[in-house]
């Protein structure tokens, strides 16, 4: 497989089997020759042991032992390419489903995504498709296995003896039968035992991530006490379970062999008239056992099908059409004009940053500054225009919510405090898949001295969010990134907290001089930076605005030039 | 490994229900015994009843035949019961010995392991440790039975047959072997790679809006079409292994067929045994395969157990605090209480000190606030002050008590600590506040959740105070701060500990916070980390650290004139600039 298509109408079930055509058509063909062909094994293998009764001579009884290994030889090959397809009809399924699983969360909306908890999607997306997959594997091969086989089974017995198999394979259907009743009962058990079990996990987890909590308030004697009695019926629960699924099959087992008196009686009378031969009865001992075990695993093919049946409803509703963003771009790319007025925000009901109008064009820096939790983070991110918002911004003439989301994502950059750093090389951090020379994006963010020490360079590895990588780097590595398209407006909500000042300086030095035609909003606590800075946005918690330059709110902002006297005369870079 | 919980566990259990653990073994040994029946029925059928052309008893065979199989049911049944009973047990009393462990286990265990890691030996390493007994050990202990019922069954009829046998054992064996390592070592490049598609899927769903705002969705789509493809192609080899090794050993089992009854035919003759024992035979071959087969497997879940059984001994291995819980009742009176420092100083690592001679006196109803920068130690001092971890030198006493040696249960009644987070429990409203500890009455939870003004909200819930707290959202950041000094207030002990706590919050919720603060704080000796409280609630004293030491001690006047960095400081917080 060297790709993976994406499917119509994930959400029907049957599309899966009619999506894989040829595989299903080779699991069809092998699986009927196989299952019918079958039955020649014990057919022969009665013959072998009728040779030896006759008293044939020894090249007689090689030549059917040799054909014997030969009709075995066959049906082995045919199952072993039942088996193979079988699988792949699985394996492919897997693939095509996760595909149209992630497709349909990366295409969800930011907020639906906000309030979706990260663990369920991993679970949907990773271990109940391989339930459900399961469960349709195993219902695919039983059709087959179980179906087709038991027919074959019973139809060659009721060549050898009709009235034998009549009266021998009454108790076959019964185990059968109490199988699939028992089936909903086992299931509530094993249901009961799965939620017990994470609700342990769950109190484990508790008692871990507070433990000290716990411990400080003096309750860890008691939750010891607790944990325990959650553990004994997590065991009691776990027994009933296990011992339902696990230890009735050998019971479905004596319930289907009950008729094996009828075929021992039955069938020694019949060898005795002289209607079967030795190797016959043989041969339908071996039949008939062979069907009762088929018929006592019946009941793991219910649950497996009943548990994918769970899961598949889980699923259901992240399979959706396939999705891609509409790539049409419509925008200006010489001179950028960004005008906002009155722009309300918040993220439910409440507001948090009020009536702020300002305006930018190209080659202008504009930094946003505020004292804690006035709302200059949400500023930043209310213009990319990801959730709705109130009041005006227009780029270039245009309102930002009228152009499409990939038409936003070409003009606006942006970074925030977290670097967003995937587990790739850091060439591939920077690039996200365009094939592009970084060398002048990392001068600018000051990264080549760091390079130097990385024997791998720009292959080198940034771990799991970065972690083989110093705070300080992994903030630069993301600023390359952001930096890289050189768009028309590109937003830094704070991104130096973690280099040092000499190198913020440089980086916004470079700033200034290499990306003369965008516009750059520069959100930070740190003043120093804004001196040579046309224009600046005040927040106050009030929800006030101050605007103005570096000079003119030194003069006419009483906190704004409080706060730089301040931060000039001593380090005031923690806290 | 001197510690072995899992071995002490085991024996536990054993001992404990040694009713079941006998009647386990009566079923394991019932059940080799009875499946060796039926060959030896359709032997003597053949043998004494068809050839001869006899039916009389045949009736009486077929039946023997069904008790038989009766037999094994009903053994199979009892054995794999309660090898569920016993070896849940087992994960029960291993579960039980690791939460012991975890009340004692030394403070710094949590600052050096993710809870996430912790759980997970919990649970997914006892559960493999639990799979070891049931389907590892015992499930092995009854297979080498199985082998060893049928190759004696077949000696019995032949030992010509027998040696034949014995010679067929190892090679069936390797070649099973062969076939699982294979499988083995596919199925371990697969693990990596379901690990890179699993972190693939993490980190898109945790850097989502990034590759919203950039459009990358198809470059991520494109990398985990990647994944699932080399996926795809690893899991295709196990198939490969999977789908051709049953039809192999079943064409063995032909060979091997073939071979006895060439051997047996008339003409060779070399094995001299009856038709009844060759068809018997042919069963019995038949039942080898499985055995050898499960032997393999079990051998590969042991293999694996093994790495969970160290995880868990480590665990239990884990250094503990050497506590002496002095449960000397404590009686307290709040108008006296005096917390002493006596020359303090801590490490984790030697040589890496993080506090050093830390000299303080602090009486009853001072409010002292510590400041300094990050990482200098604030945290760590409160920790010693709770008795969380024992100073590497000199001693914190309460009125003349060591700290560290007060019982868990005595401290509630002497600290009230506000952790800078409010850690959420599993429970309701209510039971944030309590802990669940019985002797805190709901009349004191009432009336500390009023204290902290938080009860009209909470009446508001669709339970009250039995609201059930599902997720993160029920509470506001500024209230849960309540709820964390509600909690700390609930036993109204006398000294009450501030974890740098008003960081992050907006102005009308810090208000709030602000008046229950200045509440609090009569009556209670107020020990505080934090720049901002320094402004909030009257302080006695403000000590400076820097470097792990006392850089300064005095009242906010007195350091306003001595200490140009607080000054400074005091001037950012008052305006709330980070």
């Amino acid at each position: 497989m060297e790709t993976i298509n994406p499917m119509k109408q994930p959400d029907q079930i049957i599309n899966y089997w009619k999506r894989e055509k040829f595989v299903v058509s080779c699991i069809i063909i092998f699986g009927l020759s196989f299952n019918i062909i079958t039955i020649f094994g014990p057919i022969y293998q009665g013959k072998l042991i009728d040779t030896i009764v006759g008293g044939n001579d020894l090249n007689t009884v090689i030549k059917v032992a040799v054909r014997f290994i030969l009709i075995i030889f066959t049906i082995q090959f045919l199952r072993y390419f039942k088996r193979f397809y079988i699988r792949r009809f699985a394996n492919n399924l897997v693939a095509v489903m996760r595909l149209m699983i992630y497709n349909n969360i990366l295409h969800k909306n930011i907020s639906e995504l906000d309030n979706e908890n990260t663990g369920n999607l991993m679970t949907r997306a990773i271990s109940d498709v391989d339930h459900c997959v399961e469960g349709m594997r195993k219902f695919t091969t039983e059709i087959f296995d179980t179906g087709v086989l038991m027919t074959a089974y019973l139809i060659s017995m009721l060549i050898y003896n009709v009235k034998v198999t009549l009266i021998a394979i009454i108790f076959v259907p019964i185990a059968m039968f109490l199988a699939e009743k028992l089936k909903n009962y086992i299931y509530k058990y094993t249901q009961a035992f799965r939620n017990k079990s994470s609700e342990v996990a769950d109190i484990t987890y508790d008692l871990i991530d507070n433990a000290l909590l716990y411990r400080v308030n003096g309750i860890d004697d008691q939750n010891k006490m607790y944990y325990l009695t959650h553990l004994v019926d997590l065991q009691n629960k776990a027994i009933k379970a296990h011992i339902l699924e696990n230890s009735m099959q050998p019971i479905y087992n004596v319930i289907a062999m009950f008729g094996i008196i009828m075929v021992i009686y039955y069938g020694g009378l019949t060898v005795i008239n002289g209607g079967w031969s030795i190797g016959d009865f043989s041969a339908y001992v071996t039949m008939f056992i062979a069907m009762a075990v088929k018929a006592s695993k019946a009941a793991k093919l219910f649950n497996s099908v009943q548990k994918s049946r769970v899961s598949w409803k889980r699923i259901k509703p992240y399979l959706n059409e396939y999705q891609s963003k509409d790539k049409a771009v419509h925008i200006h790319n010489n001179n950028t004009h960004l005008k906002v007025q009155s722009l309300n925000f918040g993220y439910g009901k409440e507001l948090i940053i009020e009536n702020i109008s300002f305006t930018g064009i190209h080659g202008e820096m504009i930094g946003v500054t505020g004292s804690i939790a006035c709302g200059k983070s949400t500023l930043g991110l209310s213009l990319l225009g990801m959730y709705p918002y109130l009041g005006s911004i227009q780029i270039d003439q245009k309102e930002l919510s009228d152009y499409t989301e990939f038409e936003r994502s070409q003009i606006i950059s942006y970074l925030g405090h977290n670097p967003n750093l995937l587990s790739d090389t850091i060439y591939n951090n920077i690039t996200l898949g365009m094939d592009k020379d970084i060398t002048s994006v990392l001068k600018d963010v000051c990264l080549e001295p760091d390079l130097l020490s990385m024997p791998e360079g720009i292959n080198t590895l940034v771990g799991n969010n970065g972690v083989r990588l110093s705070g300080g780097q992994q903030a630069r590595i993301a600023l390359a990134r952001t930096l890289l398209n050189k768009n028309k407006i590109i937003i830094l909500d704070d991104p130096f907290s973690a280099v040092d000042m000499k190198t913020e300086e440089k980086i916004i030095e470079n700033l200034k001089n290499h990306y003369r035609e965008s516009l750059i909003i520069l959100i930070s606590h740190r003043l120093s930076i804004f001196k040579e800075i046309d224009k600046i946005i005040l927040l106050h918690k009030d929800k006030s605005v101050e605007y103005g330059t570096h000079n003119e709110l030194m003069s006419k902002s009483n906190l704004y030039a409080k706060i730089y006297n301040l931060q000039i005369g001593g380090d005031t870079s923690e806290k | 490994m001197k510690n072995n919980l899992v071995l002490k566990s085991i024996l536990k259990v054993i001992r404990k229900n040694i009713m079941f653990t006998s009647l386990l073994l009566i079923g394991i040994i019932g059940v080799v015994l009875t499946s060796l029946i039926p060959p030896q029925i359709i032997k003597i059928v053949i043998d004494e009843h068809l050839i001869p052309k006899k039916y009389e008893n045949l009736l009486i065979l077929a039946i023997v035949y069904f008790i038989a199989v009766l037999f094994i049911g009903v053994f199979d049944f009892f054995k794999e019961a309660l090898i569920t009973i016993l070896g849940q047990n087992v994960a029960t009393e291993i579960r039980n010995g690791m939460m012991e462990k975890l009340t004692k286990v030394n403070a710094k265990f949590f600052s050096n392991n993710d809870s996430g890691k912790v759980v997970s030996r919990f649970t997914n390493d006892v559960n493999a440790i639990n799979t070891l007994f049931t389907s590892g050990i015992v499930g092995m202990m009854i297979d080498l039975l199985k082998i060893i019922g049928i190759i004696v069954s077949i000696w019995f009829f032949s030992s010509r047959l027998g040696v034949l046998t014995l010679i067929f054992l190892p090679i069936i064996y390797l070649i099973t072997r062969l076939f699982q390592k294979k499988m083995l070592i596919a199925q371990i490049k697969n693990r990596i790679i379901v690990g890179n598609v699993n972190n693939h899927i993490a980190e898109s769903i945790k850097n989502a809006k990034m590759i919203k705002s950039y459009s990358k969705e198809d470059y991520m789509e494109k990398n985990y079409k990647e994944y699932l493809i080399q996926n795809f192609k690893t899991i295709e080899k196990v198939n490969f292994y999977e789908s051709i090794f049953p039809p192999i050993i079943q064409l063995i089992r032909a060979v091997v067929i073939g071979t006895i009854v060439v051997l047996s035919s008339n003409e060779i003759n070399y094995l001299g045994i009856s038709l009844g024992m060759i068809a018997a035979t042919i069963e019995l071959i038949s039942n080898l395969f499985a055995p050898i087969e499960n032997l393999g497997m079990e051998l590969q879940n042991i293999q694996q157990a093994i790495s969970g059984i160290q995880r868990v001994n480590e665990f239990y291995d884990e250094s503990e605090d050497c506590k002496i819980n002095n449960e000397l009742k404590l009686i307290i009176n709040r108008e006296d209480i005096n917390l002493d420092f006596n020359n303090v100083g801590f490490y984790y690592n030697q040589g890496h000190n993080i506090l050093n001679q830390i000299n303080l006196q602090i009486i009853a109803n001072e409010k002292v606030t510590f400041i300094g920068r990050t990482g200098v130690g604030k945290s760590t001092l409160f920790k010693l002050i709770l008795g969380l971890i024992k100073p590497t030198e000199g001693l914190i006493t309460v009125n003349g008590i060591d700290v560290f040696s007060i019982s868990n249960k005595e401290k509630r009644q002497i600290f009230g600590y506000v952790d800078q987070s409010f850690n959420i429990i599993k429970g309701t409203v209510a039971d944030q506040i309590s802990l669940q500890d019985p002797s805190i009455t709901r009349e004191a939870v009432i009336k500390s959740l009023e204290f902290v003004g938080l009860s009209d909200y909470i009446n508001s819930l669709e339970n009250g105070y039995d609201t059930y707290i599902k997720h993160d959202l029920l509470f506001s950041q500024g209230q849960k701060q309540l709820l964390a000094i509600a909690r700390a207030t609930v036993t109204n002990p006398p000294i009450l500990l501030f974890d740098e706590i008003t960081a992050n919050l907006d102005s009308i919720t810090e208000d709030k916070i602000i008046s229950v603060l200045q509440k609090a704080s009569m009556n209670h000796t107020i020990l505080s980390i934090s720049h901002r409280l320094s402004t909030i609630i009257e302080c006695d004293k403000i000590v400076i650290l820097e470097n792990g030491m006392i850089k300064n001690i005095g009242t906010k006047e007195q350091l306003i004139e001595a200490d140009e960095w607080y000054r400074k400081h005091i001037e950012l917080e008052k305006l709330t600039w980070r």
